[in-house]
Formats: structure tokens, C-alpha cells, sequence
């Protein structure tokens, strides 16, 4: 009978039922599943303000500590490639309904495994997952080819600025270290003393330490620059002997990457500066207001996250690929900052015990409206897509993951995050819990936050990835210049 | 005597309104490309150094890995532990591995990121043992490894802090 009802009736009628279920008992979702006989008692979570140990302690959430419900998420299913879009909601729903609709589809799961493993209910199940499982492919996928884009971006201003020194001879190429040195010198006191506008200031504390590495290096460059000559004179002066070559490889990293890129930079003469400024993808000027009132404006060359946190048109893929790596983070959500937009969304409140830093309220509030934050510690599980956020508040190391798929009854999530140079993500396997497998009772590891963010337009970014070239156009056409 | 102590107190004050007036440039520990140290605590000084300044947290250089480490990676955190000062050890060497240990110990304040978020320290004291191993005439530091090794800025040195 069951297995002939046609899947449209039938979806309706188990939403009708879960409502129903949880209208007659009165209680939550999870409490009525608490009162499910069959649910095993071996996974029971801890709730986050019981243990101050490994958390804040928060605000009440309404929610009790309760058994976990296995399978009502799964993780079976191949790769899609969806299109956000197709994981949309109808409408964005606020805070309560959301937590009805995540109601409605845990029971939607748990009531479809009544109906047998070969019924239409499991497609659609299986849909749900699908679905889900794309939304996170196509997440880290984006947030991956925005690194990539970035990269592409960095090695074409590499490029740019080393044709401004090929053919240039021994004593002008010493005359433009020194220079670089005095102007990277100039600016990092600036930074020191001021205040930059319309940048965080954990992006004016890394530029300015970005600079003074900068100084530093066309002073060294200086003194190497009389070693033995043993490269191909014809071509760039910077790699004219091996400790050079060593200094200015453009094997090496990324951070190395923006400083070789400011000395270069701030090498050249005034004008030829500025002419460069247009020609250059990750470069802006900044202005910084100074104590006695003036304020200068600043050339910055910069890895393409400046100030990202809190844009109004920040694209989802950069913000999660920000979100993702910690160079980045850095400068823009530290993972103390996903701890208290966990918080701000799960509560409306921030954790108790931190003293946050000035207008980060404010920026925390409105990037938390973009998240639905899931509690692993009562019973919740990740989904593919979600940002999982491991951080013990009182220590600063913490990394930031996206699920892959996540297996409840091993309470193990498959993750993935950014390889060092962001190129590709590293997939493993991150165990929610550190009690042994056959432990009856088996504990939510300390210091997890899951942020689920949402699948349309919303506080923290917008599902639109204007590309590298059009942002260059614009810059050309000086909207972000001077 | 009473007129001693008065010009005293009146140049104490004059030196203090000073330094309050001085600019704010933080002297900082300067990037070095050779590892010309003859010590392993002088590798463990600069390194203290340099991480005291926020460089370890803003991301240290290729060129310093490799002439001061032996780690692969780079160390990268978005927050780091804030100390009002940290004394190093004398090193315990191992002559026979070619290995010495020396031993960090940090006045911690507090956990802070470079927005001024700061979580106040769980304990006052951190102590940190760095191993290192004797590489063709240059000490590097073995462990902590990057991945675990948290950054340490001094409050006097990294005023974003905000402590």
C-alpha cells in the first residue's frame, strides 16, 4: 500500500505527521527523539555551557542534552556539481523557522526509514543528500577556484613588475633597493603611527609587518648584490648570482610572494609607480589618517583578501575560501570570530569571557545572520557544505573545515581543507568524538562550532563571483583608485 | 637634601613626559637571510624575536625556514598568545645526537587576534622546549613542529594586540 502511494501525497503526509508529532507531544524535535525507544544510548553529547573546561559558557539555548539520533542525515551518494541555487529554500527562513524546517527534516528522515529501504521516501532522502553533498562540492569547489584565481592574479602582477627591471644594470638596480628600502621604511612607520581606512586593523597589523619584511629584504638584496655574478647578464639583475636566486625565487611562498611584489614595487620612481597602479590586480591605495590629523595616501600591493570580512558584495566562494585558509583568516574571521557567530546565531548573544575587539560586534552580528549555527553537543549533525570550526577559546591554534560527507554512527566527518599554497583541498578524516569507538557513551570532542551557511544572498556573502578581469576593468576605469 | 630629591622627582617627570611623547616606532627583530649563529640559544633568541614582533603570526619567510628550521611548512594561526616578557634558558646539549634543548618561559597576558579580541590567559606561565639539531654548521630548530608551535607576541612589541 505504502510502496504504491504516489511520493507527492506521501512527502505531504509525513510533513503533516512530523508536525503533528511534534505539536501533540509539546516538545522539540530532539526531545521528542529522546523519547524514541529504539534511539541507542551510546552516543550521548555534552552540552556546551556544562563543560567550561572547553567552552564558553552561553547563554540558555532552550535545548537539553540529549542522545544523538543516528542516520538522520547520511552521507551516501555521489558528487554533483548543482548549482547553489538548486539547494535554495523557497524563502529565507528567520531564525525559528529554520529551526522547524531542520525539525521537519530530521523527522522527514527518521519516519521515511519506516517505509521500507526500497521505497520512493529513501529517494528522496537520498535527493536531500544529494543535494546537500553538492552544495558542499560546489562550495569548496568555488572557494578553491577563487584561491586559484587569486594565484593567477598574483603571478601576472609578479610578472608585470619583473619586465619594470629586466636589462636594468648592477648600480640602478642598487639604486632601487635603496629606494625600496627608504619607501617601505616610510610606509610602515605611517602604519605604525596611523590608522588606515576602510581596512581591519588585523590588515594593517599584517601589512605593516609585511613591510618591514619588505625593508628588510631589499637591505639584504643590497648586500648580496656584490656577491660573485654568475647568472645570464641578459636577463633580470635580481637573479644575477645564486644567493639572489635563493632571496627571490618565485618557488617560494606566498607570503614571500607580496613582499617581492612591494619591493619591486616601491623600487620604481614616483611616476612610474603610478602609471603601474593601473596595470596591477591585487594593488589599492589606501589612506592613512595620521595623529596630527593629515592623512597620505598609500600604494598597497596585497593577496587579494583586503578587508574582505563584512563587504556587502562579497561573493560566497571568496568568503569561503577566506573563511578556509588560516593565512586569511588572519586578517578577516579568525576562528575566535566563528566561535562568536556560532554563538550570535545559535543565541543572539556573543560567549561570555571575551573581550572583543572594537566594531567587531557589530561585523560579527551581521555575518552571523548568513549562518544556521548547528549544536553537535545536543544531538545535531553536519552536513556536507558546513564550515566545521575547531577552537579551544584559550589556545590560538584552531583550523576551520569544510564536511564532505559525515558518518553518525562512527561519529567521524570526511573534511577537507586548503593545501599551504590553497591550490587544492586535502580530504581526511576529522572523528567528532575521541572516546574509543566501542565506548558506550562517546563525547563531542571540545571546542567545535558548526556554522551552516545559508544557501541564498545573506549577512556574510552573496551566491555572485564577479571575476578577477571584471574587477580589473573596474579598477582601470578607477573606481578603485584614487 | 630636600631640594636633591625634588630635582629628582621633577627630572624623573620630565624623562617620563618624554618617552610618552615619543612616536610610537617599535624597534623589531630584522629579517635575517644566513643563519650566522653560533649557539642554538642565539637561533631560539632571534626566533623569540622575531615572533615577539607578530612576524610568526603574520608569517614568517621562506628564507628563514629553511636557514632556521627544519619544518616543511610554515607555521599559520589567526590568533596568538599575548606575554608581558619571556626569558630563554641555557641549553641542554646533547653532544652526542648533535641535539640541544632549550627552554621558553612566557608571562602570558592572554590569547588575542589582531582585531583586539582577547580571551584572558588560562594560565600565567607557558613554557616551551625547542629542540634543535646541528645542520652542517648551523643550528635549526627540530620542534615544536609548525603545525603545532602557537605564536607568542610581546605586548611592549605588537600594539595590535590591545592589551
Amino acid at each position: 500500500m505504502k510502496a504504491q502511494m504516489p511520493i507527492r501525497i506521501r512527502v505531504t503526509l509525513t510533513i503533516v505527521l512530523s508536525i503533528a508529532i511534534q505539536s501533540s507531544l509539546g516538545h522539540s524535535a530532539q526531545q521528542a527523539f529522546a523519547a524514541e525507544p529504539s534511539i541507542p544510548s551510546a552516543t550521548t553529547g555534552e552540552t556546551s555551557n556544562k563543560d567550561p573546561c572547553d567552552n564558553f559558557p552561553l547563554p540558555d539555548t532552550g535545548t537539553i542534552s540529549v542522545p544523538q539520533v543516528p542516520d538522520a542525515t547520511g552521507t551516501t551518494g555521489s558528487a554533483g556539481q548543482n548549482a547553489p541555487a538548486e539547494a535554495k529554500p523557497a524563502e529565507q527562513p528567520k531564525r525559528s523557522e529554520k529551526s522547524i524546517l531542520s525539525k521537519i527534516r530530521n523527522d522527514l528522515s527518521r519516519l521515511s526509514r519506516g517505509f521500507g529501504a526500497s521505497s520512493n521516501s529513501v529517494s528522496l532522502q537520498n535527493a536531500l543528500m544529494l543535494s546537500q553533498l553538492a552544495r558542499g562540492n560546489e562550495l569548496s569547489d568555488s572557494a578553491l577556484k577563487k584561491s586559484q584565481q587569486l594565484k593567477n592574479a598574483e603571478e601576472s602582477d609578479r610578472k608585470i613588475l619583473d619586465q619594470q627591471y629586466n636589462d636594468v644594470s648592477k648600480s640602478e638596480l642598487e639604486s632601487r633597493l635603496k629606494r625600496a628600502e627608504s619607501e617601505l621604511g616610510r610606509m610602515s612607520k605611517l602604519l605604525d603611527q596611523g590608522r588606515v581606512s576602510d581596512i581591519s586593523q588585523a590588515d594593517q597589523a599584517q601589512l605593516r609587518n609585511t613591510l618591514l619584511n619588505a625593508a628588510d629584504k631589499a637591505r639584504i638584496a643590497q648586500t648580496l648584490l656584490n656577491e660573485p655574478q654568475n647568472g645570464n647578464p641578459k636577463t633580470n639583475p635580481l637573479f644575477s648570482n645564486d644567493k639572489m636566486r635563493e632571496l627571490f625565487s618565485k618557488l617560494n611562498r606566498e607570503q614571500d610572494s607580496v613582499i617581492d611584489r612591494l619591493l619591486l614595487f616601491n623600487g620604481l620612481l614616483e611616476r612610474e609607480r603610478d602609471a603601474l597602479l593601473q596595470r596591477l590586480f591585487l594593488a589599492e591605495n589606501v589612506r592613512v589618517a595620521l595623529p596630527n590629523g593629515q592623512s597620505k595616501l598609500i600604494p598597497l600591493l596585497h593577496n587579494g583578501y583586503l578587508n574582505a570580512t563584512g563587504k556587502s558584495d562579497l561573493d560566497c566562494p571568496t568568503f569561503v575560501a577566506a573563511t578556509l585558509s588560516p593565512k586569511f583568516r588572519k586578517a578577516n574571521l579568525t576562528t575566535m570570530d566563528l566561535r562568536g557567530i556560532w554563538s550570535l546565531s545559535r543565541t543572539g548573544e556573543l560567549p561570555e569571557g571575551v573581550k572583543w575587539g572594537k566594531g567587531r560586534e557589530e561585523i560579527l552580528r551581521k555575518v552571523s545572520r548568513g549562518f544556521e549555527a548547528i549544536d553537535l553537543y545536543i544531538g545535531e549533525f553536519p552536513e556536507p557544505g558546513d564550515l566545521l570550526v575547531h577552537r579551544i577559546p584559550w589556545q590560538p591554534n584552531g583550523r576551520v573545515l569544510i564536511v564532505k560527507s559525515y558518518d553518525p554512527k562512527r561519529m567521524v566527518a570526511q573534511v577537507a581543507e586548503p593545501s599551504a599554497d590553497g591550490t587544492r583541498l586535502i580530504e581526511f578524516s576529522f572523528p567528532l568524538s575521541l572516546d574509543p569507538a566501542d565506548k558506550d557513551f562517546r563525547k563531542i570532542r571540545p571546542g567545535l562550532a558548526n556554522l551552516r551557511l545559508l544557501a541564498e544572498d545573506n549577512g556574510a556573502c552573496r551566491y555572485k563571483d564577479p571575476s578577477p578581469q571584471k574587477n580589473a576593468l573596474n579598477k582601470r576605469n578607477g573606481e578603485n583608485k584614487r | 637634601m630636600s631640594v636633591r630629591r625634588h630635582l629628582s622627582y621633577i627630572f624623573s617627570l620630565f624623562l617620563f613626559s618624554l618617552a610618552m611623547a615619543a612616536p610610537t616606532a617599535l624597534e623589531h627583530e630584522p629579517l635575517r637571510f644566513r643563519n650566522s649563529f653560533q649557539t642554538p640559544e642565539e637561533v631560539v633568541r632571534y626566533y623569540c624575536g622575531r615572533d615577539a614582533s607578530g612576524f610568526v603570526w603574520s608569517g614568517l619567510l621562506e628564507v628563514e625556514r629553511k636557514a632556521f628550521t627544519f619544518w616543511k611548512e610554515l607555521p599559520e594561526q589567526d590568533s596568538f598568545y599575548v606575554a608581558q616578557k619571556y626569558e630563554i634558558a641555557s641549553a641542554r646539549m646533547d653532544t652526542a645526537q648533535n641535539e640541544a634543548s632549550v627552554e621558553v618561559t612566557y608571562e602570558l597576558l592572554g590569547v588575542a587576534d589582531a582585531h583586539g579580541t582577547v580571551v584572558p590567559a588560562q594560565e600565567q606561565e607557558r613554557r616551551v622546549v625547542f629542540r634543535l639539531k646541528k645542520d652542517r654548521g648551523a643550528w635549526k630548530i627540530l620542534s615544536p613542529e609548525a603545525a603545532s608551535i602557537a605564536p607568542v607576541v610581546l605586548a611592549s612589541k605588537f600594539q595590535f594586540a590591545n592589551l
